[in-house]
């Protein structure tokens, strides 16, 4: 799914925008936590997914792909809000119709903050990302640590891959106790993996006289005031709209 | 004429090597001496753990050896910051996995890295990393992630990202490992170009084949110590000094060779 995401950052229409939507995104995400479930949420995960899909071109499936896991949980917390179990006499399971009142309006803000933040992961790349941090003045060092966070997961997922495929290839998954025992050698291998990795990149850091610092030229914006407008229009009008609709004239 | 580069006499032994008890590990380096000229086109070749890779690190200072001498443009190198700065700057050093070279986010981040380390201003640091990225072909693939890249692209990127320092000297370990023949043909069309364009190439490689097309001279490792070194003909056909380095002949001499040996055994099988 990490991929899946990240490709679909790279790819999309909206890449060079970050500014643009990161303030459509904080718009968004403020409708879908302060705005009535009912309709100010809804318009919110609409919204979201129009413009993921429609503006910024991401696949649709891709989209939804990526909502799938946040969702399952979101689920399976509904679930726990709608029933509950008792053992007083016996085992009884009971239906609160206010749990699930509760469960389907925070289900819906949920959703649709999810749906907001899948939006921004799957048009803002990294890099764009971290040009958007700088900009803001974050301290330089935790920029770092996100850059080198997320070279280093794409990195060792493929050790990880790799690990996997030759564990698969010798029946290492074969019965549940391999499974266990294989699973803690990848776990093992991939973090020995992490220790010489890192210490390679220092060398080939150091090759290009790094002092401490991770300093490389900024991602270009193309954000134009036009699109900031916009970005901050659209989430205006859906609050605008959500407050009509819950106070009806 | 001063070589750009020089080693003298290094020797070095890995601390961290393990051993046994009582059997101290020999040296990865035992005594190389080596000279670098402003136009060297160099392969070194070896067998695994012949020393090659210690080698290179030595040419941009990553490691210091435990003795002998680096001299750069005939001054000895005295290991400092400010001198590794300078060095690193002269001497680009291309690891042989391309992943433990490439970190940032974009391949144009990343190769802007090196630039900007020099302290050059964002402006020149722009131009260069445009200019490595057009030199390797990379302009179309920039605003990637390296994840999303073949190894030959990621081993291109790693490239620029050396090349953009402009260095006078470039070192490349392994660049053709885990390359397809398209891919070698490509890099060697590449390598061609910057040594064209005045930078001194040395390399290691285990492809003698690549080695004997591609090189203008070619050094033998072997035991931490370069048993030979001179033009690629005399030494790769030397069939006895390739059997003992572990290595073996080019497949051009070997053919060149085999038909010479028959051609000389005719006649007499003729006259049998």
């Amino acid at each position: 799914m990490l991929r899946l995401v990240d490709t679909c950052a790279c790819a999309n229409r909206w890449r060079a925008h970050s500014e643009a939507v990161a303030l459509f995104c904080c718009g968004l995400m403020l409708c879908a936590l302060l705005a009535p479930p009912w309709p100010g949420a809804t318009l919110v995960l609409l919204t979201a997914m129009i413009a993921a899909t429609a503006g910024a071109r991401v696949p649709a499936s891709a989209y939804v792909r990526a909502l799938l896991l946040p969702l399952g949980f979101l689920a399976t917390s509904a679930v726990g809000l709608c029933f509950s179990l008792s053992w007083a006499d016996g085992l009884h399971l009971a239906y609160s119709a206010d749990g699930a009142r509760t469960a389907w309006q925070a289900g819906l803000r949920a959703l649709a903050a999810i749906s907001v933040t899948m939006l921004f992961a799957c048009t803002v790349p990294l890099p764009q990302w971290l040009a958007l941090l700088r900009r803001l003045r974050t301290p330089e060092a935790l920029l770092d640590l996100i850059l080198l966070t997320y070279r280093m997961i794409f990195q060792l997922d493929e050790g990880l891959a790799a690990i996997l495929r030759a564990q698969r290839n010798r029946l290492g998954y074969a019965s549940a106790r391999r499974a266990l025992h294989s699973s803690g050698l990848a776990g093992g291998a991939l973090f020995i993996r992490a220790i010489v990795r890192s210490a390679r990149l220092e060398r080939g850091l150091a090759a290009r006289n790094y002092s401490g610092r991770l300093t490389v030229l900024l991602a270009p914006s193309a954000t134009r005031p036009r699109h900031l407008l916009l970005a901050a229009a659209v989430p205006l009008a859906l609050a605008l709209l959500s407050w009509l609709a819950s106070h009806p004239v | 004429m001063t070589p750009l580069l020089e080693l003298r006499a290094i020797r070095y032994t890995y601390a961290t090597d393990t051993c046994r008890p009582g059997h101290p590990r020999p040296p990865a380096l035992d005594g190389v001496d080596l000279q670098l000229r402003t136009h060297s086109r160099l392969a070194i070749l070896g067998a695994n753990g012949a020393g090659k890779s210690t080698l290179l690190l030595h040419l941009n200072g990553t490691l210091r050896p435990s003795s002998g001498e680096l001299l750069l443009d005939g001054s000895r190198f005295d290991y400092s910051r400010r001198g590794l700065t300078t060095l690193r700057q002269h001497v680009g050093l291309v690891l042989q996995e391309p992943d433990d070279q490439l970190f940032a986010g974009t391949v144009r981040q990343d190769v802007s890295f090196g630039p900007l380390n020099l302290g050059l201003s964002e402006a020149e640091a722009s131009a260069r990393v445009e200019a490595a990225l057009e030199a390797m072909d990379l302009t179309t693939l920039a605003d990637l992630p390296p994840h999303q890249l073949s190894h030959g692209q990621r081993k291109r990127a790693a490239i620029a990202g050396a090349l953009a320092m402009r260095p006078r000297l470039l070192v490349l370990d392994e660049p053709t490992a885990g390359l397809d023949p398209r891919g070698i043909d490509e890099l060697a069309h590449q390598l061609d170009l910057l040594h064209a364009r005045g930078i001194a190439l040395v390399l290691t490689t285990h492809d003698i084949d690549f080695a004997h097309r591609w090189a203008r001279e070619v050094a033998i490792v072997q035991e931490g110590r370069i048993v030979v070194q001179g033009a690629p003909d005399p030494i790769l056909g030397d069939s006895r000094l390739m059997h003992t380095a572990g290595l073996r002949l080019p497949i051009a001499l070997a053919i060149r060779q085999a038909l010479a040996a028959e051609t000389t055994a005719r006649p007499v099988a003729d006259a049998v």
